[in-house]
């Protein structure tokens, strides 16, 4: 086998092996994957399970490890053990120990919950984040955000060890179409629906603005990775008085464009643990008005007022942008344009250009 | 009903003893917020440090607090006498961040201009491990006093909410801003000139990159006969700005001068590409906005809040500003006229975002919100 390189992935599939798992990070390693595959490299994803299995997906050998929920450390170590050779990290927040030369991923600052407290916060930047910042090799973070903040931390290994890539959008599978004639003006909420994407301020303001407006209707695209949370979400819906104007999908990575097409507006209101988020890029190539909030990395996407709207986490916040929107078809469409145009800065070349940079420097082929 | 009167505390507006006034970023922020409180109705003071005197800028009297004691990068005496001192007022302004430990006026809003810790050298200030820790205990007081924390830029909010979580709803991103009336493209396109000027707008600091500028312009201009250097700012003192004059007159094609605000929209007319090459210390940058409103392109570092106002390889670029890479990524945009016009010319439109009547507007809904 020819350079061999293992990818640690917390879950690239379920925890039982059967099904991928739908999100940002998976986005991002499979495209990485891709571009290794094409430069040559033998890739193979190494990640947590409820026993230890083998399967393929996509061609790439996927191995599970034995793993307990509340020990995940325990998991990482056995993976480490098991591996010679080459090791790529994809989240910084998934162990401590490093090989020398290696490269780790951040996806952007994710432990800033505004229920923390300055000692659990200091835990996290102290174990995870010093870690990678002294035994990694490189540190490839997908926004400035994360970058700044760890300057602001620790000044000199930041510079040293940070380099910044923002996450892509591909032009081809995602730009603007002639869009089917919908009754209603759609509102996307293309996200997890998890704490930390905001989907708790969503539902609160949706009430009164389906009251206020009759022409409007919710959409969401979200996930089924977890049970529970879906099961909360249809209690919710159960019991919503405009119920048929809330709908529901779950799409796969590859119908999401037509999930974009149907949207005027799209909304991503993030509460922490953001970065540079696909669905942001996404949303901009396909020239929607967005909404997003002024977390993470969403603020080396958009720029308050210009190509979309830059809002305070906040349910109050939210809801002032969204009649805005509603109320201003010129603004929509100003909006949606200028976010097309942006959009053509984050081209998924770029970011294989960077990235195989790095990997021929840090890696380098055999 | 007589006015309601807002006390503003900061460090340094003017040197505490010297007579030398450089109207910098945050001086200028300064002037433009009493501005704002007086169109909006309000009488205002500011407090210092200085030996005793009060002094008048703008129409604005500025009393001293004779105290010069810092600890742990914070103010504990001058907040105190500050407090005692502007008992007559009914709001506060602490103008930096720090300022507002350990006691806090009820109704006051909190400033900040960006992170200002993320250079190695605020080590050798803040000390070891535990005094940075106790530096770290006192901002969680400084933060905890006023009922509202406003930044430029979203950097310091993120180090916050990442460090000193728990002032979550507190914070406000207002980001800088600048008057496109006043910096616009200039109407005579066609200079008639080949020569390429780069324009360096900024302090010759260390923070601000200008040891790599000085490097890359002595490269560039070697290289190619049509690229020209302007480092156009203030040193610390006569001595940085007698070295700076040395060198350019060793130097083809760079030049050094500095000139008052008014002159500032032509010097942005009149460059090609514009250098924001910031290593930290930065916040939504002035200097970077007003290039932009000017239809410039701009490269800058990837620190603090130009993140927030650049995007990378839209109206610009954002290095980590080494030598190598200043000098590859000047070359690139000289050589690339359209390129530069199109940069140039989303600068401008993205300007308008951080059109200062925004931030006029901004800030009076969070001055309203607080000062009631």
């Amino acid at each position: 086998m020819i350079n061999p390189i293992a990818i640690f992935v917390p879950n690239l599939l379920t925890w039982n092996g059967k099904k991928p798992i739908i999100g940002g990070l998976e986005k991002y390693v499979l495209a990485l994957a891709e571009l290794l595959t094409s430069m040559n490299y033998f890739v193979s994803f190494h990640q947590n399970a409820y026993k230890d299995f083998k399967t393929t997906y996509l061609n790439w050998p996927i191995y599970g490890y034995k793993a307990d929920p509340h020990h995940l450390q325990a998991t990482t170590t056995r993976m480490e053990k098991s591996i010679t050779g080459r090791v790529l990290y994809s989240s910084i927040a998934q162990q401590v120990y490093y090989r020398p030369g290696s490269i780790c991923i951040s996806h952007g600052v994710w432990w800033e919950l505004p229920s923390s407290t300055p000692s659990s916060a200091r835990k996290f930047y102290e174990t995870l984040v010093a870690s990678a910042l002294n035994q990694a090799n490189l540190i490839v973070s997908c926004d400035y955000n994360f970058l700044n903040v760890s300057r602001a931390i620790y000044p000199n290994l930041a510079d040293k060890k940070i380099r910044v890539i923002p996450n892509f959008v591909d032009s081809q599978q995602f730009s603007p179409r002639k869009k089917d004639h919908i009754k209603h003006l759609r509102i996307l909420y293309p996200r997890r629906i998890s704490p930390e994407r905001g989907f708790s301020i969503l539902i609160n303001v949706i009430t009164p603005l389906l009251a206020e407006y009759d022409n409007i209707e919710f959409q969401f695209a979200i996930d089924t990775n977890f049970p529970e949370n879906l099961k909360h979400f249809q209690a919710w819906h159960e019991n919503e008085v405009n119920k048929e104007r809330i709908l529901l999908c779950h799409p796969d990575f590859q119908s999401m464009p037509k999930v974009y097409d149907a949207a005027d507006i799209v909304v991503i209101p993030s509460l922490y643990s953001e970065g540079t988020s696909f669905s942001c890029l996404e949303a901009m190539a396909m020239g929607k008005a967005i909404i997003a909030t002024n977390v993470g990395g969403l603020t080396n996407l958009i720029i308050d007022g210009y190509n979309g709207l830059l809002i305070h986490p906040s349910q109050e916040s939210l809801f002032q942008a969204l009649r805005f929107l509603i109320n201003n078809h010129p603004t929509r469409s100003y909006l949606g344009a200028n976010a097309l145009a942006t959009s053509q800065a984050f081209g998924r070349d770029i970011w294989e250009a960077r990235w195989s940079e790095c990997i021929k420097k840090f890696y380098p082929n055999s | 009903m007589s006015s309601k009167k807002v006390s503003l505390l900061t460090t340094n507006f003017f040197h505490p003893t010297d007579e030398r006034i450089i109207m910098g970023g945050a001086e200028r922020y300064q002037v433009d917020i009493c501005r704002l409180l007086r169109k909006m109705g309000y009488q205002i003071e500011v407090w210092q440090i200085g030996s005793g005197w009060v002094k008048e800028f703008d129409g604005v009297k500025i009393h001293s607090i004779p105290i010069s004691k810092s600890k742990h990068n914070t103010f504990p005496e001058l907040n105190l006498a500050f407090y005692e001192n502007s008992l007559s007022a009914d709001y506060a302004l602490y103008f930096i961040l720090s300022l507002a430990y350990p006691l806090a006026r009820e109704k006051s809003i909190s400033i900040s201009h960006g992170v200002y810790w993320d250079w190695p050298g605020f080590d050798v200030q803040s000390g070891h491990q535990d005094a940075h820790q106790e530096w770290l205990r006192r901002m969680n007081i400084a933060l905890t006093g006023p009922q509202k924390l406003v930044s430029v830029d979203t950097n310091t909010i993120n180090f916050f909410n990442s460090t000193l979580p728990g002032f979550y709803h507190k914070w406000e991103y207002i980001p800088n801003y600048v008057d496109t009336n006043l910096f616009c493209p200039s109407k005579d396109t066609n200079s008639g000139s080949d020569m390429i000027r780069i324009l360096f707008p900024r302090r010759l600091v260390p923070v601000r990159g200008i040891n790599e500028t000085m490097r890359a312009a002595e490269i560039l201009t070697s290289r190619y006969p049509w690229i020209e250097f302007h480092f156009c700012g203030r040193g610390h003192d006569d001595n940085t700005e007698k070295l700076m004059s040395q060198w350019t007159t060793t130097q083809e094609r760079c030049f050094y001068y500095w000139k008052p605000f008014e002159m500032m929209p032509e010097i942005y007319q009149t460059a090609d590409i514009v250098l924001i090459p910031s290593r930290s210390t930065e916040g939504t940058s002035l200097a970077a906005l007003e290039a932009m409103a000017c239809g410039k392109p701009v490269i800058t570092g990837l620190t603090g809040g130009l993140s927030d106002i650049v995007l990378q390889g839209y109206n610009g670029y954002l290095i980590k500003p080494t030598v190598d890479n200043m000098v590859s990524t000047i070359e690139e945009l000289a050589k690339d006229k359209a390129k530069r016009l199109l940069m140039g010319n989303r600068g401008r439109e993205l300007a308008m975002t951080f059109n200062k009547k925004i931030w006029d507007e901004r800030w009076a809904k969070v001055l309203s919100e607080v000062f009631r």
